[in-house]
């Protein structure tokens, strides 16, 4: 982040504190967000580039700035924690507005402040205690008077499958960030502890405070918070990191360790999360160290006694609850990071494996072996290996769910930026699709829902003239159907103009006069490079990229995407993704005794030509009309040079192929078979675009998979129309 | 002609790579005798089925299946320019790998018999000689094991390398008469 950045990260929030219009949770998320990033980009990793970035623009004013920034911004941590205690200790209003519509994202209110939360303490919540008056300068003086609200400590969370949900993401996270920790520390054990590992401590304390903090569990995040400022005087180097912290850190690691586990049998037996005494005084010492060591005592550290001496009135018997969900108990797996690479070659192992298989089990002369216990032990065979493709294929799954949370993130961020209040919902999170799709699918998300947002959803007073609900919503959901993944994002916007849309399409060029188009191309014009609908061109969108990028991306994935959109209605994207990137479905066909696979996605249907459909014009290549369209028709066999195919279209078999520029029909001997087939790369060297890649077929026999996409320039190119005969 | 100041550095640098002493495997391609480096060669293979690829170099004969995985095969005398042949028996596929813009690579290069592994001593290795010009691009060095026998060792990354398009590098040596590169060479 340049330090630019940074200033008007915390002009801005200083601003909002001094003039107290924090007015809600939501606001206040804001605010924490905010932090969060600043602190991200001030942990040791970044101090350099930040400092080395100011010094470069010689403001020296800055630099100054910047140095102040760790200790201004834990005092405003300071301050949002303070002025959060206070709003959560109103009767939960501002709560209530926001929980339902945002189920997603990080919301400390969440956890903490659901209305129909129920105190599982039985000790009274005591009068709330005073925070000290905490002020600091920047461009002015403010001063908050908090109250502490205790009452909001210890609470029981809504029981829902989400929560639940959310303990074993935090179950996880924090295992992992406290195995890295003890690796950490154990390796320092013996001279002090170096810049790096204090900063990636530090990181991986603050984590677990985080999402401690998110699913409510109030000792892990105090433990984390401790153990997080005393590092962060380390850090400083307010301390030494010499033996004694050293064994401090590791014990509350291992307390930290603890914990968790705990947090983890609770989640299995569907109970609650027994306090651990050790805790408090743990924090206790770690803030003894803080303030013995530490020449001017750390800012945070002024809470922490707070906190843990209203822990210990709300009493050390109370526990916190754990949501059950409503069928069974819960069982957290044991999860294991492996090498994405050592996943990648299991997979094309086992790939490999299917081939042999279907070639033992396919040999004729095996086939030929009179022996039952043979015969029953190919086919014992066969099933393993299936099951065994199936495992290996599922290793690579991830769920959309990070995905989708990212993008509610997203959805929250514009509905602020743009004044446009929406209601997101997501479905079917827990939908598998390759781990690499992921990345792929991000960067289309992101301009459809800033499309949606920006251009999709209208103003308020808008919406309400048009009798719809002030609010807008945008959904997105994701499904199987048949081998595909389906993620559908709809909003109840005012949708696509068609008239507009075209009237773009000709003032960009991208349609010709006199040319007419159906509902569905005009919707297609969005995809066109440089094409752009917005009235005015704002932050978010209407720079005429994005949407052209989101198709070459679903693409790139051999996917589709669909458009539906009703005006006044609203619009929803339709993309049909495969399942995972190392296999498609694969439609194989013959052309002159080579074997060759089309993605079936691509097809859009085959036909046997009658005599009469295909029509050539001389020197002008071939035409073929098939209800009531022309496509244009290539001879594979004339495109890839095959020789001894078949001749005249109607012996043979058109294929009606969909590209992402137009469909054309292309002519090939025999349709064989579809199936599933593992895509392999296929070497630069073959400087090929018009294959994608290829694949091992159940003979050994390779086949290679067609590019449909390369196909029209493959046909359009000198060579091409050399081939196919076109003057 | 003399190619752009880009390409110079590139060649210069190229020539930079000579063959080291170490054990080569030799092969026999058009009467001549080869080496790899055998540090670089995977394995030989039989010359089986190979699936054509339509539409690449002429060098290309296609792909083949190695266990599962699809690499290239390459007909090493055409990527020489020298004249195509049928296979015969002893003809074989060298499958070479090297490193390649920091990846893997694994290519299978058809040639006319393999013959065994000789390990070269410093003193039987030497720069190759000025003046040829078809192939001297991919020879970075002469093995002469003893008295009138001539090995022409390859440089592997040199034969399969390609250029920002994906071409295969034209065989022979754009900037021969390139001063530079010559004096260069001279100067190792």
């Amino acid at each position: 982040m340049a330090n630019d950045d940074a200033r008007l990260l915390l002009d801005e929030l200083s601003t909002q504190l001094l003039l107290c219009e924090v007015q809600n949770s939501s606001d206040l998320q804001g605010i924490m967000e905010a932090l969060r990033r600043l602190e991200d980009a001030c942990t040791a990793e970044h101090w350099e580039i930040i400092a080395s970035t100011a010094k470069q623009f010689q403001v020296a004013e800055s630099l100054d700035a910047i140095e102040q920034l760790p200790s201004l911004i834990e005092r405003l941590a300071l301050h949002c924690v303070a002025l959060e205690r206070r709003f959560f200790s109103d009767p939960p209003a501002n709560a209530e507005d926001d929980s339902p519509t945002e189920n997603w994202g990080f919301e400390p209110s969440k956890a903490e402040a659901p209305p129909e939360a129920e105190a599982v303490a039985e000790a009274p919540a005591p009068p709330a205690p005073k925070l000290p008056e905490v002020s600091f300068v920047m461009g002015g003086t403010i001063s908050v008077e908090a109250e502490q609200h205790t009452g909001a400590a210890i609470r029981s969370v809504s029981r829902n499958t989400e929560e639940v949900e959310n303990m074993i993401d935090f179950y996880s996270e924090a295992q992992e960030a406290i195995d890295q920790n003890e690796r950490l520390l154990l390796e320092q054990h013996d001279g002090g502890l170096d810049e790096n590992s204090v900063g990636a401590l530090f990181r991986a304390f603050h984590t677990i405070k985080g999402v401690a903090g998110f699913v409510g569990l109030t000792q892990p995040s105090q433990l984390a918070h401790s153990t997080e400022s005393l590092l962060g005087g380390v850090r400083r180097g307010d301390m030494s990191a010499d033996s004694a912290i050293l064994d401090l850190l590791l014990e509350s690691n291992q307390c930290m360790q603890a914990l968790v586990e705990s947090v983890r049998q609770a989640i299995e037996a569907s109970t609650s999360v027994p306090l651990d005494e050790r805790v408090d005084a743990l924090c206790e010492r770690i803030d003894a160290a803080i303030a013995m060591d530490g020449a001017s005592p750390a800012p945070t550290s002024e809470l922490e006694p707070e906190t843990a001496t209203s822990e210990k009135k709300t009493g050390t018997t109370a526990t916190q609850r754990i949501p059950n969900r409503s069928q069974g108990s819960t069982q957290i797996r044991d999860t294991l990071k492996v090498d994405v690479g050592r996943v990648d070659s299991l997979v094309e192992m086992v790939g490999e494996m299917v081939i042999v298989e279907s070639m033992i089990t396919g040999d004729e002369e095996l086939r030929n072996v009179r022996s039952p216990k043979l015969a029953n032990n190919l086919r014992q065979m066969a099933k393993i290996t299936r099951d065994l493709q199936k495992i290996a294929l599922q290793l690579r799954m991830v769920p959309v769910r990070g995905l989708f949370t990212r993008t509610a993130r997203m959805v929250r961020e514009l509905s602020r930026q743009c004044d446009k209040p929406i209601q997101f919902t997501a479905e079917g999170e827990g939908t598998e699709m390759d781990r690499n799709m992921v990345e792929l699918l991000a960067d289309p998300l992101v301009h459809i829902i800033r499309n949606a947002v920006d251009h999709g959803i209208e103003h308020a007073d808008k919406r309400e003239a048009a009798g719809k609900a002030a609010t807008g919503a945008i959904s997105i959901s994701a499904y199987h159907e048949s081998s595909n993944l389906v993620i559908e994002i709809a909003d109840d916007g005012k949708g696509l103009d068609v008239e507009k849309l075209i009237a773009h399409g000709y003032e960009r060029g991208l349609i010709t006069t006199g040319q007419t188009l159906t509902e569905t191309e005009a919707h297609e014009l969005i995809f066109a490079p440089g094409f752009s609908t917005a009235d005015s061109v704002t932050g978010l969108s209407g720079r005429g990229v994005g949407m052209d990028v989101v198709r070459k991306n679903i693409k790139s994935m051999r996917g589709r995407i669909a458009i539906q959109s009703k005006p006044g209605k609203g619009t929803t994207f339709r993309l049909v993704l495969p399942l995972t990137l190392a296999i498609i479905d694969g439609t194989l066909i013959s052309c002159g005794g080579e074997t060759y696979i089309l993605p079936t996605l691509s097809i859009l249907e085959s036909i046997r030509p009658k005599r009469g459909m295909v029509r050539a014009p001389g020197g002008h290549g071939m035409v073929l009309q098939a209800r009531g369209k022309t496509y244009p028709l290539y001879k594979l066999a004339n495109l890839l040079e095959i020789p001894g195919a078949k001749e005249a279209p109607h012996d043979a078999h058109a294929i009606i192929v969909e590209s992402a520029s137009h469909s054309f029909a292309l002519q090939v001997d025999d349709v064989v078979s579809q199936q599933q087939v593992v895509i392999k790369g296929l070497e630069k060297q073959l400087q090929s675009k018009i294959f994608s890649g290829a694949a091992i077929l159940s003979d050994g026999q390779i086949g290679l998979i067609i590019n449909v996409d390369e196909v029209v320039a493959a046909a359009s190119d000198k060579h091409g129309q050399q081939l196919l005969g076109v003057a | 002609m003399p190619a752009a100041p880009a390409s110079v550095s590139v060649h210069s640098e190229e020539n930079a790579v000579l063959a080291q002493p170490g054990k080569y495997l030799l092969f026999q391609l058009a009467g001549e005798k080869y080496g790899f480096p055998i540090l670089q060669v995977r394995e030989i293979i039989s010359l089986e089925s190979i699936t054509r690829v339509p539409r690449t170099s002429e060098c290309v004969l296609g792909v083949i299946n190695l266990r599962g995985k699809v690499i290239p095969v390459m007909d090493l005398r055409t990527r020489f320019e020298l004249e195509r042949i049928p296979a015969t028996e002893e003809t074989v596929i060298i499958v070479l790998q090297c490193e390649l813009s920091d990846r893997l690579l694994t290519i299978g290069a058809v040639v006319d018999d393999v013959q065994d592994v000789t390990l070269l001593r410093a003193e039987h290795v030497s720069a190759p000689p000025l003046g040829t010009h078809l192939e001297d691009e991919f020879i970075i060095g002469i093995g002469t094991p003893q008295e009138g026998q001539i090995i022409f060792l390859l440089d592997v990354d040199a034969i399969i390398r390609f250029d920002e398009e994906g071409v295969l590098r034209a065989a022979g040596n754009p900037s021969a008469n390139n001063p530079t590169s010559e004096n260069e060479r001279e100067s190792k």
